[in-house]
């Protein structure tokens, strides 16, 4: 069980943590991945790429696996999993909650 | 023309707005930011390029982040360098790139900034209680501002009371600012949360620069009593200076006491103290029993150079009102011997029977105040001796100092 103090999610950081669903991800991939998931409609600026990185890895959703250069790359951790798929649940039952009242 | 150019930052150090605003249009006139120490910017000068300055707020240990600049980098933006240790500088010539893009995790960068910066405003307030505790252990405020109206030279170079004030003075704006300071980065982070503007001010920065200037003397005052550079005491022997055997005559006997008789002239200063000798000599006397040292022939020398010669002659004068232990009033002598002034005061010998009935003896000599420039010398002595006479000795060792 998630803490619950990380909900509700901004986009960026939910989409931030989706980038780490199946892969390990260095910072620079992520801001891509967004945008092509996204279509372009989520931007990352890398301000707030950095910080969200910095905030995940002390909160422990994320961890450092690698570092190669000036690539870092992480992972989510069994935390930051639980968190993702509370935060999806959420806005299941708000999709849930908005259809109801337009039917 | 030069390649880099200093500037004075005129924004508080976290007036983000204000900061990046400037460095922007720094860099339109063709200088780009390079560093930032304390309240100086260095820039370099390049072509004018309009640009967007971002200060994305250091986390952590102050140091460049590769990954930070890595980040950036993909996304446009290229690292200029770091502003004191606040702030990592990015630029864009993409006026329209934004380095942040959710308010909510900017608020929450700011407000872990925020809390870094209070921290650090702690240690500010504590290397004020220390610095002003150091200076204000030697004040006594009663009796230095009733010495101060009547002898202010003498006074103010005690080598407390002007570091302490300037301590007072620097650290007052150093904090302000840094107080303002903090004021503006909250209310940017209100902004940020609300999605409003900030109005940033001119002229913080230079609240801190002046404050720096300030208290600069004071730091190299305090690194010169922490090294001990406050005094450099060196031998009698070769000094020239001006000893009782000079005056009392060669078979005269001294006492075997270091103490009471030095062998060694006390010398020292530091930048807001004045340069200073001081050097004592005692007769023999009986080092067991009831001494009465009022009785023992004595020579008692002490010696300041001002930065001024207005100053040395101020405190020849207030030396000059200043009764000696039964000396008379001064008298003045006509300059003579490369002096630029003699004051003179007898004291007479006598004696008289204490209230144990016991008899005691006043030993006669007088105190002699000598100007050279910006040298004052203040001699104080006992015996039988007319120290008149040896006014051109004490000239010629005025002029070795």
């Amino acid at each position: 069980m998630g803490d619950g103090k990380h909900s509700p999610l901004t986009e960026p950081m939910l989409y931030v943590l989706m980038a780490f669903l199946r892969q390990e991800r260095c910072g620079t991939e992520i801001t891509q991945f967004v945008s092509d998931k996204t279509g372009g409609r989520v931007r990352l600026g890398p301000g707030t790429l950095y910080t969200l990185l910095g905030k995940f890895q002390e909160e422990k959703l994320i961890e450092e696996t690698q570092v190669d250069g000036r690539k870092r790359t992480y992972r989510l951790t069994h935390l930051g999993r639980t968190v993702y798929e509370e935060e999806v649940e959420r806005l299941r039952s708000c999709l849930r909650d908005a259809e109801e009242e337009l039917l | 023309m030069k390649k880099t150019a200093l500037s004075i930052t005129p924004f508080g150090g976290y007036d983000i707005p204000g900061l990046e605003g400037w460095l922007s249009a720094k860099a339109a006139k063709g200088f780009r930011f390079t560093d930032a120490a304390g309240p100086l910017t260095v820039f370099t000068r390049t072509e004018p390029e309009p640009v967007q300055v971002h200060l994305e707020p250091i986390r952590g240990a102050v140091q460049e982040d590769p990954e930070a600049n890595a980040i950036y980098q993909e996304s446009g933006w290229q690292y200029w360098g770091m502003f004191r240790s606040s702030f990592y500088v990015y630029a864009s010539t993409d006026l329209d790139a934004r380095a942040h893009t959710d308010p909510e995790v900017w608020d929450d960068a700011l407000k872990t900034f925020f809390r870094q910066k209070v921290i650090t405003g702690i240690l500010l307030l504590w290397a004020n209680v220390l610095l002003l505790g150091l200076y204000r252990q030697g004040i006594s405020w009663e009796w230095d501002f009733t010495w101060l109206r009547w002898f202010p030279v003498e006074t103010l170079s005690n080598g407390t009371i002007i570091p302490f004030l300037l301590a007072l003075a620097g650290f007052f704006l150093i904090d302000l600012a840094y107080l303002l300071g903090l004021i503006h980065l909250a209310r940017y982070r209100r902004a940020v949360r609300n999605g409003s503007k900030t109005r940033s001010r001119r002229g913080v920065g230079w609240l801190m620069a002046a404050g720096l200037l300030i208290l600069l003397p004071v730091l190299v005052n305090t690194a010169q009593l922490y090294f001990g550079m406050d005094y450099r005491p060196y031998p009698l022997e070769g000094s020239g200076f001006v000893t009782l055997t000079d005056i009392e005559g060669e078979d005269f006997s001294l006492s075997g006491d270091p103490m009471y008789n030095m062998d060694r002239i006390d010398y020292g200063g530091t930048l807001l103290r004045p340069e200073r000798w001081y050097f004592q000599q005692y007769a023999s006397f009986p080092q067991y029993g009831d001494v009465d040292l009022n009785a023992v022939p004595r020579l008692e020398l002490t010696a300041v150079r001002y930065p001024m010669a207005v100053l040395a002659e101020m405190r020849a004068e207030e030396w000059s009102r200043q009764r000696k232990n039964g000396s008379l009033d001064f008298e003045i002598l006509a300059p003579d011997h490369g002096l630029d002034e003699i004051f003179y005061a007898p004291r007479k010998g006598g004696s008289a029977v204490t209230a144990s009935g016991a008899t005691r003896e006043f030993l006669p000599g007088g105190v002699l105040i000598l100007r050279r420039g910006n040298t004052v010398l203040h001699v104080n002595y006992y015996g039988h001796q007319d120290l008149t006479e040896h006014l051109e000795s004490f000239a010629h060792m005025l002029e070795g100092l």
